[in-house]
């Protein structure tokens, strides 16, 4: 650089200057320097460069309006993500859109009509069956079309139709585990039915439990009476209040009927289940249904190991907890897979 | 040279459908299309809808889109001409005749002498060097705001201003030199004007 060339120099020339506007922009020392060298040497230029100075600091920072704040950034980006994906949706409107005038249209129109007509007819006449799943660690309280009470585990599924008159019997199809308290059609005689693939339980008013898991059905009737009607077999089998019975399809065993502490079936109800004397094997298992998750047991004498326990089924962490202090292990988690040691 | 580099790429990746690189595309050129839209308008909603406009097309249209060298003045390019197409509409909506046919394109930016003054008396200090400067280059023609913000701001050649704006490249310098010029006489009138509100604060 050479400072003789400065010496006339506007300010005009000086914002066109690049070493100036670098300086002013960069600041390097040695450029503080030739800056310095120069005024001392033409003096006359000090208002010039001052000006040109205030000019380009004042002119690379200053906008006209304050910037976009992140709010509006954000909504703009919004805005334009619906734009651009409504138009992935449709790749090419036009031609599409010209072949709906000439023929899609009256068949779309038929279409629609048809449905309406469907529907209606659906609505007005077909029962509509209602389904109600519950996920792993959820409950869920249901009341039937006639007033009865279920409580369904977690993990399971239970399916009804939405209206159900005043002369068929009332069914409910159920796969997991459920709470029954159902109402007494005493006037009418109506049977409530609950339905599993092992087995059909036949009640007129009663307080029962049904579990459907592990390829047979238990049930556990509280209060009142009820019927069973076996899966692939002809006799059926009356229970008594406090009796167990376990049922499976597959081996087709007339059961023994059990007498139990009700407090062992039912006890999901109070949000823990309670076990008693029973071996490990068993209590991962029902963990399992509950929680969905997996357990691998590095030493298998483990599993006989028994224990008297209660395992909170709303919340996995205290149960896993409960678990590993009753029978001294430790349980560590792995992904979804928890390792007992 | 990375920058001109990672702007090729993120412009390929945008061409090819990618939609990381809408996203990132929009971060990285919303402000300084936004900082240029406030030369042509002070609308803020039209330069906003504008730069939207601007993306989408582009993004609908990206297999004709070029490879572009330059993609800073290219996206300055397309947005100028969707602000004047948007003033335009406007400005035939609303009827209104005007002898400069760039002043009305302009958008407001109503800054009289008495707006500086109150402009002066409410801003402190240090922000007032900025605000005045803001001020007048607010009071600047339209294209000659345009064309210092472009050089000074954006830091644009003049190869690339004569581009974007559609003019010769001696038509720039002139715009400049008059900006200039501009610039410099309403900064001397308002540090004229702070004297005087000093002197008569302090007798």
């Amino acid at each position: 650089m050479n400072a003789n060339k400065y010496a006339n120099y506007s300010v005009q020339d000086f914002l066109e200057d690049d070493d100036f506007r670098r300086w002013v922009m960069q600041s390097q020392k040695e450029d503080d320097d030739f800056w310095a060298d120069f005024l001392i040497q033409y003096p006359e230029q000090k208002d010039t460069m001052a000006s040109a100075r205030t000019l380009v600091e004042g002119l690379s920072q200053t906008t006209l309006q304050d910037g976009l704040n992140p709010d509006e950034k954000q909504e703009m980006l919004t805005r334009m993500q619906a734009r651009i994906r409504r138009q992935n949706e449709k790749p090419n409107p036009l031609r599409i859109r010209h072949r709906r005038q000439l023929y899609r249209q009256p068949l779309a129109i038929a279409a629609s009509i048809l449905l309406l007509i469907l529907a209606g007819w659906w609505l007005l006449s077909g029962p509509a069956t209602i389904t109600v799943t519950t996920a792993y660690g959820q409950r869920q309280s249901i009341t039937l079309p006639d007033g009865s009470q279920v409580e369904l585990n977690a993990n399971s599924t239970l399916e009804y139709e939405s209206n159900w008159t005043a002369t068929e019997d009332r069914r409910v199809w159920l796969t997991g585990e459920a709470f029954f308290e159902v109402e007494k059609k005493t006037e009418t005689g109506q049977k409530f039915q609950v339905i599993t693939e092992d087995l059909t339980v036949e009640v007129l008013g009663t307080v029962f439990n049904v579990n459907s898991r592990h390829q047979e059905t238990e049930v556990f009737l509280e209060e009142g009476s009820i019927r069973l009607e076996l899966e692939g077999l002809e006799e059926k089998l009356l229970m008594e209040p406090g009796e167990m019975v376990a049922y499976s399809e597959h081996n087709k065993q007339l059961p023994a009927k059990k007498q139990v502490q009700a407090q062992l079936h039912t006890s999901w109800m109070d949000n823990f289940l309670f076990f008693e004397n029973a071996p490990l094997r068993q209590i991962l298992e029902e963990v399992k249904d509950i929680y969905g998750v997996g357990f691998e047991v590095a030493d298998t004498s483990h599993y006989s190991r028994t224990m008297d326990t209660a395992i909170p089924i709303e919340n996995l962490d205290q149960a896993i907890d409960a678990i590993g202090k009753t029978l001294n292990l430790d349980i560590r988690k792995l992904g979804d897979t928890y390792i007992v040691e | 040279m990375e920058r001109p580099l990672s702007e090729t790429m993120l412009w390929d990746s945008f061409r090819s459908g990618n939609e990381d690189a809408f996203v990132r595309l929009f971060h990285l050129y919303s402000d300084p299309l936004f900082y240029y839209g406030c030369t042509i308008t002070a609308d803020r909603e039209l330069i906003k809808d504008s730069i939207q406009e601007l993306l989408c097309d582009l993004w609908e249209r990206r297999q004709e889109c070029p490879a572009v060298q330059k993609l800073k003045a290219f996206l300055f390019t397309g947005l100028r001409r969707i602000i004047l197409r948007r003033l335009q509409a406007n400005r035939r909506y609303l009827a209104r005749e005007d002898e400069d046919a760039f002043a009305t394109q302009t958008g407001e930016y109503p800054v009289g002498d008495e707006s500086i003054e109150a402009a002066i008396i409410r801003q402190e200090t240090s922000e007032l060097s900025r605000q005045r400067l803001r001020t007048a280059i607010g009071n600047l023609p339209a294209r000659q705001r345009e064309a210092i913000h472009l050089r000074y701001y954006q830091g644009m050649s003049y190869e690339e201003m004569a581009r974007i704006m559609e003019v010769k490249k001696g038509t720039i310098g002139r715009f400049i030199v008059q900006a200039i010029e501009g610039l410099r006489r309403a900064m001397d009138q308002i540090l004229l004007f702070c004297l005087l509100l000093l002197t008569y604060l302090l007798s």
